[in-house]
Formats: C-alpha cells, sequence, structure tokens
C-alpha cells in the first residue's frame, strides 16, 4: 500500500488536511453531479424539438415541390423580380450561456414582407418558405445547443468518474493508510511504552 | 370588305403561327434527358439565333427564360411593324404588358431595397418605350419613381400614391398598372375592326386575370380594401357589379358569385382552391381555361384580326410552356409532370 502512494509523510497535519481536500472534493462531485443532471434535463427537454427533425423534412420536400410549381408558373424572371420586392430578412446570431456553456440563440429582426407580393402562387409558395424557414433556423440552433451541451455533459460525466472512480477512492485510501500508519506507530509508541515501564519496573524490582 | 393591309396583317400571322412549335417537337423537348438536349432542340427552331450566343455547356433555365421573354416581345413587336395604322395603335396598347412588367419590376425592386442594376427588364425597341426606366431606377423611394410615370399612359398610377402610403402595399401600384393597361387596351378595341372578335380574346383575358387576382389574393388573406384598389375595373363578361360583389364577399360566396357569372366553369376550382388554400388549383384552371377560349377563337376568327390576337396569345403560351420545360428539366421534374404542365 506504500508504495501506491510514494514516500508519503504519515503525519497527522497531513491526514487533516486529506480529509478536508476529501470534503471539498465529494462537494465538487455533488456540483458536477447537479450539472450533470441539469444539462441532461436540458437535453432532453431539447430533445423533443429535435424529433421534429423528420416532420421538418417532409415538410421541406412539400414546400420544395410548391416552389417549383410557382417557378413554373410565372418563369424565373417574374420569380427573381417578385423576389425583390419582400426585402431582406434581418437576423442576429447572438450566445447565452447555459449552466456555463455558450449555445446560440437567433432573433429575427426584420422578417420579409410576403403580403407585397401580388402574384397568389408565389405569395403562397413564400408563405411557407418563409414558414419553413424559421423552422429549419430554430432546427439549426436547437441542433447546435444539443451538440455543446452533449459535449459539456461529455465533459462533465468524465470529471465525475474521475473524481468518483479514480480521487475520492484514491484519497480515501491514503486517508485510510495514513490512518492505519498513525494507528500503528501509536500502538508502536504505546508497546514501547509499556515495554521501557516494564524493564524500568524490573530494574526497580 | 377588309383593306388589303388588314388582309395581309392576318396571311402574317397565318405566316407567322408556322414558326411556333408543333407537338412532335413538344414532345421531344419533354422526353428531352436535360437542359442541354433541350438547347440543342431549340438550336433548329426560331430561338437558335438567341440561344446560340449562350456560352456552350454553361446555360441555365434563367438565361432561356430571358430569351423567351426576348422572343416574345420581338414577335408582339413584328406584328406591329407590319400591321396597317388602324390596327397598329390597338397592338401597341396590347404590347404595353411588357412595359408595364418592366415598371412593375423596378418598383419591386426600389421597394425591397435590392441590387437596382440587377433589374431583368424585357428588351423593347426604343420606339415602343414610354417610360424613362434609367431615371426610374436612379429614383430614392417608390413614390418618386411613379412620379416619373407623369408623362406617360400610366399617369394614372400617380393618383394611386395616396392609397399605396394609406396601406402600405405595392399592391395597390401593381394593380393600377394594370388597371391602366386594360383600360386603354379596352378603350382601344373600339376604333379597330373586328372589334368583337378582338374583344372576346383581351376581354377574357381581363376577366380571368380578375378573378385570380381576387381570389388568389383572398386565400393569400389580403384586406379587401386592398383587393378592391387592385381589382382590374373593366370587366368583359363580368359586370361592375359581379366585380364589386367578388371583392366585396368572403371566400364561400366568391364561389356563388363565380357559378352564377359567364365563367361558372371555373367555380369548381376556385371553391377547391379556397377550400385547400391553394391558389395552384386556380391558377392552372384559369390558365386551360384561357388556352382553350384562344384556341377555339384561332379556328373561329381564323379571317379576322381575332386571329392575330390569337396568334400572340399563341406566342405567350409558347413563351410559358418553354419556361416550364426548361426549368423543369433543371429542377429535375419527371416527364409525365411536365406534360400536365405545357399547354398543347
Amino acid at each position: 500500500m506504500a508504495s501506491a502512494f510514494g514516500r508519503v509523510a504519515a503525519t497527522r497535519g497531513l491526514l487533516l488536511r486529506l480529509k478536508d481536500q476529501l470534503k471539498f472534493v465529494k462537494k465538487g462531485l455533488e456540483v458536477l453531479k447537479m450539472k450533470r443532471d441539469h444539462i441532461a434535463g436540458e437535453v432532453n427537454k431539447l430533445l423533443e424539438d429535435v424529433r421534429r427533425r423528420p416532420q421538418i423534412e417532409r415538410k421541406a420536400m412539400e414546400i420544395y415541390e410548391y416552389v417549383k410549381d410557382a417557378y413554373l408558373s410565372v418563369g424565373y424572371q417574374r420569380m427573381a423580380s417578385m423576389a425583390d420586392v419582400v426585402g431582406s430578412v434581418e437576423i442576429r446570431p447572438r450566445t447565452i450561456t447555459v449552466m456555463g456553456v455558450r449555445v446560440p440563440v437567433i432573433d429575427i429582426l426584420r422578417e420579409p414582407d410576403i403580403s407585397r407580393i401580388s402574384d397568389p402562387v408565389v405569395a403562397k409558395a413564400a408563405i411557407l418558405m418563409w414558414d419553413l424557414l424559421k423552422d429549419v433556423i430554430g432546427m439549426a440552433v436547437v441542433e447546435t445547443t444539443i451538440e455543446k451541451l452533449a459535449y459539456e455533459l461529455m465533459e462533465t460525466n468524465r470529471k465525475v468518474n474521475a473524481l468518483e472512480k479514480e480521487i475520492i477512492p484514491s484519497l480515501a485510501d491514503l486517508i485510510r493508510y495514513i490512518e492505519d500508519r498513525l494507528h500503528e506507530e501509536e500502538l508502536a509508541d504505546f508497546i514501547r511504552v509499556k515495554h521501557i515501564r516494564d524493564v524500568l519496573r524490573g530494574r526497580r524490582g | 370588305m377588309r383593306g388589303p393591309s388588314i388582309i395581309y396583317l392576318i396571311t402574317r400571322a397565318h405566316g407567322l403561327r408556322t414558326h411556333l412549335l408543333t407537338p412532335a417537337q413538344y414532345t421531344s423537348l419533354v422526353k428531352s434527358k436535360d437542359l442541354q438536349s433541350v438547347i440543342e432542340i431549340l438550336l433548329r427552331t426560331d430561338y437558335a439565333e438567341e440561344i446560340g450566343r449562350l456560352p456552350v455547356g454553361r446555360a441555365r433555365a434563367s438565361d432561356l427564360n430571358r430569351i423567351f421573354e426576348k422572343t416574345l416581345a420581338e414577335r408582339v413587336y413584328y406584328l406591329i411593324k407590319v400591321s396597317p395604322r388602324t390596327v397598329r395603335r390597338f397592338l401597341e396598347y396590347y404590347a404595353r404588358k411588357f412595359e408595364v412588367e418592366n415598371v412593375k419590376r423596378i418598383l419591386r425592386v426600389i421597394e425591397g431595397g435590392g441590387e437596382r442594376g440587377e433589374v431583368p427588364l424585357i428588351p423593347i425597341p426604343r420606339p415602343y418605350v414610354t417610360v424613362n426606366y434609367q431615371a426610374m431606377l436612379e429614383a430614392r423611394d417608390v413614390a418618386e419613381a411613379v412620379e416619373l410615370l407623369k408623362e406617360t399612359p400610366y399617369s394614372d398610377v400617380i393618383g394611386k400614391l395616396a392609397s399605396y402610403r394609406k396601406y402600405g402595399s405595392l399592391l395597390i401600384l401593381e394593380g393600377a398598372l394594370d388597371n391602366s393597361y386594360y383600360t386603354l387596351l379596352w378603350k382601344s378595341i373600339s376604333k379597330v375592326p373586328d372589334r368583337k372578335q378582338i374583344a372576346s380574346l383581351v376581354g377574357v383575358e381581363m376577366d380571368l386575370k380578375n378573378i385570380y387576382i381576387i381570389v388568389g389574393l383572398k386565400i393569400s388573406g389580403i384586406h379587401p380594401d386592398i383587393i378592391g384598389e387592385v381589382a382590374i375595373s373593366e370587366g368583359y363578361k363580368l359586370s361592375p357589379q359581379e366585380i364589386t360583389s367578388l371583392v366585396a364577399a368572403k371566400a364561400e360566396g366568391v364561389v356563388d358569385i363565380v357559378a352564377r357569372s359567364f365563367y361558372k366553369d371555373l367555380s369548381e376550382s376556385v371553391r377547391e382552391a379556397i377550400e385547400k388554400e391553394d391558389p395552384r388549383l386556380l391558377e392552372g384552371a384559369i390558365r386551360r381555361h384561357m388556352y382553350t377560349h384562344v384556341f377555339k377563337c384561332a379556328s373561329r376568327y381564323s379571317t379576322g384580326l381575332g386571329y392575330v390576337v390569337s396568334y400572340l396569345q399563341l406566342c405567350e403560351y409558347e413563351a410559358r410552356n418553354l419556361t416550364a420545360i426548361a426549368l423543369g428539366k433543371e429542377l429535375g421534374l419527371p416527364e409525365e409532370k411536365l406534360s400536365e404542365l405545357i399547354f398543347l
């Protein structure tokens, strides 16, 4: 056992320090577990949204067909001209922090004004397309958030595992080793004292 | 008794119709494997000269669409050039649909704040241009651009600026341009020989456009006040009361009005489009209705000026068919779907 800890000075001071350290590490473990559970909860919540992905993909295919029909109906040049009228979409990407993880948020600052389109088929295609684009933006945010959270979850889990399986057991073992050593030393001292006392008593007697 | 110049014009239209693509050519186009094959077929038609200028192997459907629009305009302006004075005025008004489309494209790009140097305008021969496109493109805003229409046939549009500002919708100005176009065109018919034949073609086109715009905008949820401003005030088989009722009616009521009108054949398509909130269903039915009408008129009025207008409308259908084929090939549409989309 001694070899596992190298040349450890088994002193009461070190034992107290190690016990404090173990208490601190255990508290840290608790906090990390709480963080892990919270992140896992967040990921779970987002997984609900990710399940909508096949639905969005199906919707995208339907809308793609509609947009194709609109192109075929009015032609490329008129379609391009009608696209001019809606104005540009303005978005602002930013990040927020969830349990110390920076995740993306996209704010839509300006929506296209589809009501300006004079051809009803093109207008309908634009309405569907903008609706889809909002879904796609939302899905991109959710997927990126999950990716970031999953990475953090993996890191936290690794830390929890390291604390639980390595650091805490080795600290506990070290404490036990030092306690044993101190106990042995106390016992040796006691026996030595007893032996000396017996020798002294023998001489007097 | 028609004058020789009118007979010449009608005969010319008959001759020019033979330049339109045949059903066999359409079949080859639809069956062609890709856009390049479409181009190769078109190189044996009237489009060869323009298409031949495109970079080999790099032409896109958008380039072809531009060529089809240009060729269509050229066909119309060619007929104007060979027409006698009595018909020329009407044909000039008829051809203004290209100018109206160009003005709309300019207004759209100004309204949307897009790149003004990239507006794809339909080329119009200089003697027939009544609008200063460059000045319009340089205008600060839509209002300033519309003010430039002062000395043009579309000066009525300026009067709609107040409504445009009130509702904040460019639809009002686009509607005003259409109104201005059809009003002038409709008036010009009264001075043309065979006016009944021409009225039948232009009038049905105008009515159908009105039905499409009114019903389509209702499906899109546009406010009835705006639809009222956009609707074409002139009518052929649609009376002013019917137009007003169509504008004011709720979606369900529109079906009944159409069912009682001259265009009762379209009522089922109107109902379906409203129920499914899908203007495509209406658009397809209206185009089909118009095409059938044009085709019938071409046979019925084969010796009158109605034939000339039928020919011009068939040219429009050809441009539309070719655009659909080119885009369809580029987008990978199956043959069956493409066959359904073209008018033969």
